[in-house]
Order: structure tokens, then C-alpha cells, then sequence
């Protein structure tokens, strides 16, 4: 698989952008009505559905796995990894599936990927606390992922006609 | 015109991810176990000086049980209890404390009923019911007025017996939390045998949440209690005491008559920033009752600007909490309580 | 762009999220169909003695344990998701009418034996107990 420079370059910059709102939704104080470990609002999600659609799955994923990874590493929080990249993955493979189906839109797709993206994140709290508590939380969640899919949709779609008008149509 | 959006998103997420390099590491817990003053005590400080800060605690706590431990022949209070006579600095601002809860409770908090709790053995082998004859005569050497204090002399008359038992944990809690304070912990709990110390709040920044047991059934909370550098101690009808011929004897003696105190309370919280006055407070306050206890809490308020929070479980299933609670006390669901707030 | 998004929200977008809320729909009527999950699941007694940590086990797996320190002993036994100290040669007997435990924070202690039996794990409520 080879990534042009201009991939790589658009790749580095979108997970800069992926790992600051990664930092920014973690001042949401979710986790008081939520007490799971790692849980968030997901708009990192922004990214992940821009780079699907502008340059493929395989560098959405590359980008996901980095944010990740170094989103972890600044957290100063190895076990948070388990739960973005399962959150992310999650979200990743959905928005796939749903982005080959014509019809839907960004909002479409992006609501799947949150749904995607808060059920992986729940499915990393039971995997770790070895108990399937954190299953109560999913109902919640999986509402919640309908409004922030909505508003990753949203800014997802300024982004692309702020780009389709950048290029010229 | 979008790239410059994204110029200004890149320049913000390479300041933001600076930023992310300095916070949000987790702050380590050091615990530390020390079995002393007829408990066990459990300290807990966050922060990189926490294992030498809670040695030094371990240590000041076995040196001061030493002082202070009224069963220990080699003991400070020992030898006043023998002399009726110590000097010492320390001991005595301590008994001044104690005296001062016990001239402000009317004499409900009593350092010299050593005597009388010797004579029902609640902590020996063989805890009795005292005969009223009995009572009578140990009753002449208690009271407040049998102990003075003078600088750092102490002096004790008509054979009475200094017992700092009830303000002895709380006063140590305050010098742990001195001792770690002093180098450098600024969040920390120190469980004295179910009283709670607190240095600080939470490392994250948030107050600490108490949960509180219910007095009648050790598995159930009455509630929750939010709170943050202060002392949480409660005295309770179910903390000591022995039952005989079907009736049960609790620990907490009223100094007038000698015999477990009766004032309609099962127990009795108090939240108050010193460690020592709160520890006197709870065995004050139960042995007053609900009323004398909230006249009390006033004259703190109004004469030395000390605001203290009580919690009342009364023997008819009611908890009444002081309004400097409401907001800071989640009651719980669990039990049958009615819960009040007192105005 | 490799390919071109639809912008604009449609019926399909609607059909996702109706998919999504029927889940989540879905997901809330089971808790109360099943048991609910007793805390035991995620409950550990951790047993120290002098400070010292003898010995850890979740609170299902705990059966029925016998502790020796300082000349005395002490048997705990755990039924029910709660833990309770059935018998102690200890001269208070505090620990035996201490009652049972089932909550984290919780702890039963025997003073003579010096032996601390705690239960950690998930508490959502709170950060320790008092009273």
C-alpha cells in the first residue's frame, strides 16, 4: 500500500486535529452522569468520517490508530488506550459498512459510527472489569450517540463543502 | 480559504497537545496501617513525599499513644494518674482542650470518668453492671473541677483520674494531618477506627464523599456526606458495650450519674475542622441529647466562630442533619429512616 | 476526495437513527427482565494482617477462609454476596458481632488478631465509609 507524501502530510495534520478535540471533549463532564472509565462524547469522530470519505479507509485507519495511540501517551494514561481504540475501531468498521451504502449521508453515517463508537466503549468497561455492570449504561449511550452523531454529521459537513469549494467544486 | 481553517485547527491542536503533556497524570496513593490507641487507624496520602510523609506519621502516632495510653505503666498520663501531679507541655494544652469541651457541654464531656469505665470494663474480660453504692463513691473523685491546669502543670484532686480516651484519636488526627501537611501532602484521609480526618480533597480537586453506616445495621448507609478538610467522628450506641439479663449497656457514660447515657439518640455525627474538639464534640453531643447538643452548636457558632454540622439518629427511625448539611448529605434510600432537616 | 458524501440528511439517515434508539430501547427493557447483577460480580475481599496483605479473592469465589495472627484466629465466610467473620477465638468478639459486609469500602476488623478484612471494588457512591 503506498501513501503519496500528499496522504501522509493530509494524515499527520487530520490526527493533530483528531487529538486535540480528543483533549477538548474530555473537559465535558460526562463522566459525572457516567462513571465509566473512558467514556466520551466522541467528536474525535469528525476526523475519522472526513478522512474516510477524502482519503479512504485504509488512512482513516491509519489516522485513528495514531490518534490512539498518542492520545494515551499524553494522557499519561496507557489503560485509556484499550478503550479509545476499541471505541474507535468499533466506530471505524461502521462507518465503513454504512459509507458504501449510496444514499446515506454524512449524518447517517456518523450517527452509526457514534452508536458504534459508545457500544466498543462499553464493551472495553466489561472486558475490563470483567462484570457486565457497564451494559446499563449502553441504552443512555447509544441515545446520547444520536445527538453527537448528529453534530459530528454536521461539522463533517462544513468541512467537506469548506474543501469542495477550497477545490473548486 | 479552508486551508486556512485548517492551518488554524493544526495551530490549535499542536498548542493543546502541548498543553496534554503536563496534566492529567494520575496521582499515587501510598496506605499505611497502624495499630494504635485501641484501634486501627488507616492513613492514606497522595502525592510523591506520601511514603515518607506517612512514616513520619506512624511514627509521631506510636510516640503519642506512648504518652498518652492511660494503660501503659510508662506512660505521661499514667504518671500523673499515679503523682496526681505532670508537667508537660503538650498534655496539658491537651487537657485544656478537653476541660474547655467539657465547661462548654456543662460538663456532658468529662476527662476523669476513667473510674467509672474501669469499674464496667467495657474493653476487659469481664464488663459488669456496677452497683449504685458503687457508682456513688466513684462518682466523689469526677468532674471537671478535679483537674487544674496551669501553663503546662497539671494537677489533679480528690483522687480523680485524667482519661483523654475521648479526644486522644482526634487529636492525633490532627497531627497527622500536620505531619503530612508539612511535607508537602495536600490530599489525604486518615480513618481512625471509622472517624474520618481529611486533608485537603480528593487529588482530582473534588471533596471526598463520605459514605455513613447505619447505626442499626452494619451493611446499610444512612447516606452520603460531601466533604473536604474536616473531621467527620460519630459516637454511637453500637460502638461498645456488653448486654446483661437482656439488657444492652453501651459505652458512652454520663458523668453526672455514671450509667450509659440515655438522651434519645442512637448516635450522633459531628463535623467540625478540628480533630480533637470533634472527637470531644460526638461523645459530648450524645450524651446532651439533640437539643442541649444544637444550644451548644450555637454558642460555638457565636463565641469562637467555630461552625460545626451534626447528624442526629434518634432512637424513634429519625436522622436530623443541621441545615449546613442540606446539599452536602445524600440520605440513602436503603433503610427505614424519616430524614430531617433541622433549621 | 475519493468519493463524494451526500450532505444533506435524508430518510436513510432516519432509518439509522431509529435503528440506533430501537437498540438502545432494546437494551433498557432487559436489565429489569434479569436478575439484577448482585455487586458480588466485581467485589474483592482483600484479608491483611499487621498491615500486611495475606490474602485476596473475589468475594463469589471466597467460601469459607480461617486467618491466624497474633495468637489468634479468625474464620470468614462469605454467602450471599456479603462476607461476615462466623467465628474468632478473640476475647471482645467485636468481629463476630460486627455483621456482615457487602459493600465497597466496608471492612470488619479484629483488634486482638489485628487482622482487617475489606471489600474493594466498584463503588460508585462514594469514596469511604464512616460511622
Amino acid at each position: 500500500m503506498k501513501f503519496s507524501t500528499k496522504t501522509l502530510t493530509t494524515c499527520a495534520v487530520l490526527a493533530a486535529l483528531a487529538l486535540a478535540l480528543s483533549y477538548m471533549e474530555s473537559f465535558f463532564p460526562l463522566a459525572l452522569v457516567i462513571p465509566l472509565p473512558g467514556v466520551k462524547l466522541g467528536l474525535a469522530n469528525i476526523v475519522t468520517v472526513y478522512a474516510l470519505y477524502a482519503l479512504g479507509a485504509p488512512s482513516a485507519l491509519a489516522v485513528l490508530v495514531v490518534r490512539c495511540l498518542l492520545g494515551s501517551l499524553f494522557a499519561g494514561n496507557a489503560s485509556a488506550l484499550i478503550f479509545s481504540l476499541l471505541g474507535g475501531l468499533c466506530a471505524m468498521l461502521a462507518m465503513i459498512a454504512l459509507h458504501a451504502l449510496p444514499r446515506l449521508s454524512v449524518y447517517g453515517v456518523s450517527v452509526g459510527g457514534a452508536a458504534a463508537h459508545n457500544a466498543g466503549q462499553v464493551a472495553a468497561a466489561m472486558l475490563t472489569l470483567g462484570s457486565a455492570a457497564p451494559l446499563v449504561y449502553l441504552p443512555f449511550l447509544l441515545v446520547v450517540s444520536v445527538f453527537t452523531g448528529a453534530l459530528t454529521g454536521f461539522v463533517a459537513s462544513l468541512l467537506f463543502r469548506a474543501m469542495r469549494y477550497a477545490q473548486g467544486g | 480559504m479552508a486551508r486556512r481553517i485548517l492551518m488554524i485547527f493544526l495551530a490549535a491542536a499542536l498548542v493543546l497537545s502541548l498543553a496534554a503533556c503536563g496534566g492529567g497524570k494520575e496521582v499515587p496513593g501510598e496506605t499505611r496501617t497502624v495499630y494504635t490507641m485501641d484501634t486501627v487507624m488507616t492513613l492514606t496520602a497522595y502525592g510523591e513525599s506520601s511514603a515518607a510523609a506517612l512514616d513520619a506519621a506512624e511514627e509521631m502516632l506510636l510516640a503519642l499513644d506512648a504518652k498518652l495510653d492511660r494503660h501503659s505503666p510508662s506512660s505521661l498520663v499514667s504518671a500523673l494518674d499515679r503523682d496526681g501531679r505532670a508537667e508537660n507541655a503538650e498534655l496539658a494544652a491537651l487537657t485544656d482542650a478537653a476541660l474547655h469541651v467539657g465547661a462548654l457541654s456543662d460538663g456532658a464531656f468529662d476527662p476523669t470518668v476513667a473510674p467509672l469505665l474501669d469499674a464496667w470494663d467495657f474493653t476487659g474480660d469481664a464488663p459488669r453492671v456496677p452497683t449504685e453504692t458503687e457508682l456513688a463513691s466513684l462518682l466523689a473523685c469526677v468532674g471537671l473541677e478535679n483537674i487544674t491546669v496551669e501553663g503546662s502543670t497539671i494537677t489533679l484532686q480528690n483522687g480523680a483520674q485524667l482519661d483523654l480516651g475521648g479526644i486522644a484519636k482526634g487529636y492525633a488526627g490532627d497531627r497527622v494531618r500536620t505531619v503530612l501537611a508539612e511535607r508537602g501532602i495536600e490530599s489525604a484521609v486518615i480513618d481512625l477506627g471509622g472517624d474520618v480526618g481529611l486533608l485537603g480533597k480528593k487529588p482530582d480537586g473534588s471533596d471526598w464523599r463520605i459514605a455513613v453506616k447505619d447505626p442499626a445495621e452494619p451493611s446499610r448507609f444512612l447516606g452520603v456526606l460531601t466533604a473536604a478538610d474536616t473531621f467527620v467522628v460519630t459516637s454511637g450506641i453500637y460502638e461498645r458495650g456488653f448486654e446483661e439479663n437482656g439488657v444492652r449497656y453501651h459505652h458512652i457514660l454520663d458523668p453526672k450519674t455514671g450509667r450509659p447515657a440515655e438522651s434519645g439518640l442512637v448516635s450522633v455525627t459531628v463535623v467540625c475542622t478540628d480533630g480533637a474538639w470533634a472527637d470531644a464534640l460526638s461523645t459530648a453531643c450524645f450524651v446532651l441529647g439533640e437539643e442541649k447538643s444544637l444550644a451548644l452548636r450555637e454558642t460555638l457558632a457565636a463565641e469562637k466562630g467555630n461552625r460545626i454540622e451534626l447528624i442526629f439518629v434518634t432512637d424513634d427511625g429519625r436522622v436530623r442533619y443541621t441545615d449546613g448539611l442540606s446539599g452536602r448529605f445524600a440520605p440513602s434510600e436503603e433503610g427505614e429512616y424519616r430524614y430531617e432537616v433541622i433549621a | 476526495m475519493k468519493s463524494s458524501p451526500e450532505l444533506r440528511p435524508n430518510r436513510y439517515d432516519a432509518l439509522v437513527v431509529l435503528v440506533v434508539l430501537s437498540l438502545a430501547a432494546l437494551l433498557a427493557v432487559k436489565p429489569f427482565l434479569a436478575a439484577r447483577a448482585p455487586q458480588s460480580d466485581t467485589l474483592t475481599v482483600v484479608v491483611s494482617a499487621d498491615g500486611r496483605e495475606l490474602d485476596r479473592a473475589a468475594l463469589a469465589d471466597f467460601g469459607a477462609r480461617t486467618y491466624e495472627s497474633n495468637g489468634h484466629r479468625l474464620t470468614a465466610v462469605s454467602a450471599d454476596g456479603s462476607l461476615a467473620v462466623a467465628e474468632s477465638d478473640c476475647p471482645g468478639q467485636d468481629c463476630v458481632h460486627s455483621g456482615a459486609i457487602s459493600r465497597a469500602g466496608q471492612s470488619i476488623v479484629c483488634l486482638p488478631a489485628r487482622i482487617v478484612i475489606e471489600l474493594v471494588g466498584a463503588a460508585p457512591g462514594y469514596d469511604l465509609v464512616t460511622g
